[in-house]
């Protein structure tokens, strides 16, 4: 307490003692407390930046850097100008050494040498040369030496420090110094006439450079060039995360609570070179505009202590650094925004970077002291006609108060007009979906009854377990209790889990299992564990609509070119009416989305849509006439003694059209094809004779034997080669061309109706050779033979209407 | 005297400075022109390092929905072609709408919106209307739609009752048709038999 006393005395003395030298010459005078305030609202938006993005434990080491910072800009205020240009000249020798120390003995990231490690603390000398540029600068272009010395000094002051921070490489520090040499050099006066030529050695040389580009700098130019959209996924990724994190921000306050934590993820540079993109998205676009204001701030207030120093040295200084430090801001904002390269120039004082703030705070002390020292040795100042002052110093602010209102207004109009669509697009590159299969609809006869149903539609199906590895591992326990539920060993089962990439999104680690375990997995609750039904088809009527059915599967390549929007792995119908109308019998996929870091490793559970179930077919089709059709035609097909004989027979009504039974022998049990599907039995089915697998009505060509008659029949009616009611004598053969056809019997004398009735092979072949091929082919034609019906059903066979052309082309056996 | 003396020195200094500007930026032109066109082309090439190709059928232009994904009691609309579906022919196309059950009957009205993808030109066919018993939740139908010939299509299926919504993606026909005008257009089907 004695000693806290001793100290406040010994303040009011001296505040006494100043107001006793010059009354005017307080604290608010010497002290510029814009500055300050400016300064302290930057480096706090960057600690909170730093928090939120970095942790705690960075924020606090960047806190302290920011205390040694404020205490070096405090004692250096105080400090007079002389020792303040020795200070400078120091800071450039040491710069300069430390540069070429960098080269032989700095420590590397990113494929450059920077800095200088000492245990853990690092120090980055291209951030000092800054410093000791601006001041071995405003010592030597402010002396009252010929022009022409000037500009040699000053050139060969500059000329060092960047060539040895290019070689690091580091080309935007680089570009950074050159940019503050020749903004000294006008600042300073220095005539046109010499600035002139340099200027063209500058331009002619700026093309050129590209050849020395690094990679990487080159991916940054050129994505600006060519605009970051164009490569979201590459070069331009970092000015894309960074219009996201704009565009999806708040006004004030974080914009989507938990998320903002994973977006913030990937945000690269969140910290340096993104770092105010990073606080936008953290803190609202308001938030940020306080420091774009405190930035124009700094800016003028710098601009104004130049023009009031009473030595041309503190004008450059002053004015220098307010043109170092706009040019940084202006490049660092255009970056974010993607309004200029994205040229690694992080925001001063904002961005994390031990050497750069503290660097940033020790100039702001000197030119405070400038300041300080102008305000207490007025009477020291020239006269106002005779004082140098700095050139374009106003329109140099000027220019940077109008650029950084202008990206200013881009922000809040990137915000406004784009704001959902970045918002979207930063939740998807965010979002990665498990598909939830929708269950197919079924397909019903005519009345009702189910000839092909889901396993899902059944009251309790069974179903398979899914897993999301990283999130279960993420859960002590949850192994253990998944292990339990589906029957498994624990270890087996952590086994499989960590075998998994941590970017896998769904392993199956039970398939089939019954309802019972099923609802008490799903009573569990277990983050990252899914329960898919089982996406098995069922056909109850088995081989007797087998290959009318059809049956589903997962999709083929061809499938999926006929049809794109189809998801990998999707079930489709292969075959039958199952394919026929898989549109309307597949449903909708859902999905359940699970949150993922910038690497696709799953961290959290997200949106789920459910599936929408695909819509139920109803068929005309009876089965009961089918089963009594197939069951006649299988009886049939028996009797045959050919083993590769097929049949087929169609049941419709003449009414309507409708088809009501359509039989195929022989046939095979679509439930083979489940899914999953059962080779053998597949294997099995297909070496069978006489294709199974085939609907024979609409899919085979055969000889169509007596019911050709009836063709024959209907061409007599038009073309009366043999009179309908005629009586004709017929028998047990008919001879043609020296080959004796037979008939099934010997029968009498008939006309065309009986010869229908007893299927009289004499009376047809007569009365065929009466009309004569071309009379017969235009009615078969007129009927359809040889044409598709254009029955809703796949891969429907034409037939084959044969003429003596294509007989004798073929070759009469 | 002296004055004019350095007036004349600045004088011959401003013209030697310009002259070697103007020589430097001259020089640069004449020799390195087609290397600076490479560098910038190196540059423009890096910006898009990593871009997807695009394929024959996203070079068409992205197609709009007419209307919103959902609406009222309109959850979604949904439009799949049946089978094969190409320019020129009448298409059977399954509609598909969900829609938040009422206790009382919804009037469904619907139409098909078709879109030249080379074009962009739009044209509406005639839909249908059907009242939906109270609760009823969804709507499918199979049904015919004519398409016009024309090299590249976009159907979308748009609501007009019980309110305007629209399927969110086109169906394309053919799934993947180019604007190639030396191509002519798919001649339309004849119709009937012959």
């Amino acid at each position: 307490m004695l000693l806290l006393e001793r100290g406040m005395a010994r303040r009011r003395r001296r505040a006494q003692t100043i107001q006793q030298a010059d009354p005017q010459d307080t604290l608010g005078i010497t002290f510029d407390v814009a500055a300050v305030i400016a300064t302290i609202v930057l480096v706090s938006l960057g600690l909170a930046n730093l928090v939120a993005v970095d942790g705690a434990v960075a924020a606090l080491r960047q806190a302290a850097i920011a205390a040694a910072g404020l205490a070096a800009l405090a004692w250096l205020r105080r400090q007079p100008l002389r020792l303040l240009e020795l200070l400078g000249w120091a800071a450039y020798g040491c710069s300069v050494l430390a540069l070429a120390v960098v080269l032989v003995a700095g420590s590397s990231a990113n494929g450059a040498t920077r800095w200088i490690g000492a245990g853990a603390l690092t120090f980055q000398p291209s951030e000092l040369a800054k410093m000791g540029l601006l001041l071995g600068l405003a010592s030597v272009l402010g002396s009252a030496e010929r022009d022409s010395w000037r500009l040699a000094a000053g050139l060969g002051l500059t000329v060092l420090p960047a060539l040895l921070t290019l070689m690091q490489p580091d080309l935007s520090t680089t570009a950074l110094l050159v940019i503050l040499a020749a903004a000294m050099l006008v600042l300073s006066r220095i005539p046109g006439r010499f600035l002139l030529p340099l200027m063209g050695v500058a331009l002619a040389a700026a093309p050129l450079a590209i050849g020395l580009l690094r990679p990487y700098q080159v991916e940054r130019m050129g994505s600006f060039l060519a605009g970051a959209q164009q490569s979201p996924a590459g070069p331009g990724w970092a000015v894309h995360q960074a219009q996201i994190a704009i565009g999806s921000a708040a006004l004030v306050g974080r914009s989507s609570g938990q998320l903002t934590d994973l977006l913030a993820q990937y945000l690269p540079e969140r910290d340096t070179d993104l770092a105010l993109a990073s606080v936008i998205e953290q803190y609202g676009l308001l938030t940020s505009g306080l420091a774009v204001l405190a930035a124009m701030t700094l800016v003028w207030r710098l601009t104004l202590i130049g023009r009031a120093s009473r030595t041309p040295q503190g004008a450059l200084t002053g004015t220098g650094l307010a043109v170092l430090f706009g040019t940084e801001v202006v490049v660092s904002i255009g970056g974010n925004l993607g309004l200029l390269p994205l040229a690694g120039v992080p925001f001063p004082l904002l961005s994390y970077g031990g050497t750069a703030l503290l660097v940033h705070l020790a100039a702001l002390g000197t030119v405070l002291g400038v300041r300080r020292d102008g305000a207490r040795r007025r009477l020291w100042r020239p006269p106002w006609g005779r004082r140098i002052r700095p050139q374009l110093a106003r329109t140099a602010a000027l220019g940077m108060t109008v650029a950084l209102t202008a990206f200013g207004t881009y922000g809040w109009n990137l915000q406004r007009t784009r704001g959902p669509e970045l918002t979207i697009a930063g939740q998807d590159q965010m979002t990665r979906c498990i598909r939830l299969p929708a269950s197919r609809g079924q397909i019903t006869d005519r009345h009702g009854v189910v000839l092909a149903t889901s396993n899902t539609d059944s009251q309790r199906p069974t179903q398979q377990v899914l897993t999301v590895p990283a999130l279960v591992r993420s859960h002590p326990g949850a192994t253990e209790t998944l292990a339990n539920l589906v029957g498994r060993p624990a270890d087996e089962l952590r086994a499989q889990l960590a075998s998994a990439p941590a970017t896998t999104l769904e392993l199956r680690v039970a398939e089939a299992v019954p309802a019972q375990v099923a609802d008490s997995v799903a009573a569990a609750q277990l983050e990252g564990v899914l329960l898919v039904p089982a996406p098995r088809r069922i056909y109850p009527s088995g081989a007797l609509l087998g290959p009318l059915l059809g049956f589903a599967g997962v999709a083929t390549p061809t499938e999926m070119e006929r049809d794109p929007d189809l998801p990998l792995g999707e079930i489709v119908g292969r075959s039958g009416l199952e394919r026929q109308y898989d549109s309307v019998l597949r449903g909708i996929d859902g999905a359940q989305c699970v949150y993922v870091t910038p690497l696709g490793v799953p961290v959290a559970v997200g949106p789920r849509r459910e599936p929408v179930p695909g819509a139920d077919v109803r068929l005309s089709l009876d089965l009961g006439l089918q089963r009594q059709l197939t069951d006649g035609l299988v009886t049939a097909l028996r009797a045959q003694s050919n083993p590769r004989a097929v049949a087929a027979a169609v049941a419709m009504d003449p009414r309507t059209g409708q088809v009501l039974a359509l039989a195929s022998a022989p046939a095979y049990d679509n439930n083979i094809y489940g899914p999953p599907v059962d080779m053998a039995a597949v294997n099995a089915e297909s070496d069978k004779p006489g294709d199974p697998m085939l609907e024979h009505a609409s899919q085979a060509a055969v000889p169509p034997g007596s019911t050709f008659k009836l063709v024959i029949a209907a061409s007599d009616v038009v073309h009366r080669a043999i009179p309908p009611e005629r009586v004709i004598p017929t028998g047990g053969s008919y001879t043609l061309g020296g080959h004796v056809f037979h008939n099934w019997g010997s029968l009498g004398p008939m006309n065309l109706p009986q010869s229908i009735a007893w299927s009289n092979d004499v009376y047809f072949y007569q009365l065929a050779t009466a009309l004569g091929p071309d009379r017969i082919i235009d009615t078969a034609r007129a009927l359809g033979v040889g044409s598709a019906t254009g029955i809703d059903l796949p891969a429907e066979s034409p037939g084959y209407l044969g003429s003596p052309e294509s007989v004798q082309a073929q070759g009469v056996s | 005297m002296r004055a004019a003396g350095q007036k004349s020195h600045r004088k011959r200094w401003w013209l030697l400075s310009w002259l070697v500007a103007t020589l430097l930026l001259g020089a640069e032109l004449v020799f390195t022109r087609d290397r600076i066109a490479q560098d910038v082309e190196v540059l423009r090439e890096a910006g898009r390092a990593g871009t997807a190709q695009p394929t024959v059928t996203e070079q068409l232009p992205t197609l709009v929905a007419p209307a919103a994904p959902s609406a009222g009691t309109v959850i979604a609309v949904s439009l799949r072609a049946v089978d094969t579906c190409d320019p020129g022919q009448t298409c059977q196309l399954r509609l598909q709408v969900l829609l938040r059950p009422l206790p009382t009957p919804q009037i469904l009205a619907w139409s098909y919106q078709i879109i030249n993808r080379c074009t962009g030109a739009a044209v509406w066919v005639p839909g249908g209307s059907i009242v939906l018993e109270s609760n009823a939740d969804r709507f499918d139908a199979v049904r015919a739609v004519p398409l016009p010939p024309e090299q590249a299509l976009g159907v979308f299926a748009v609501t007009a009752n019980p309110a305007v919504a629209a399927s969110p993606t086109p169906l394309r026909a053919p799934v993947n048709g180019s604007c190639d005008p030396a191509r002519p257009v798919p001649l339309p089907a004849a119709e009937g038999g012959g």
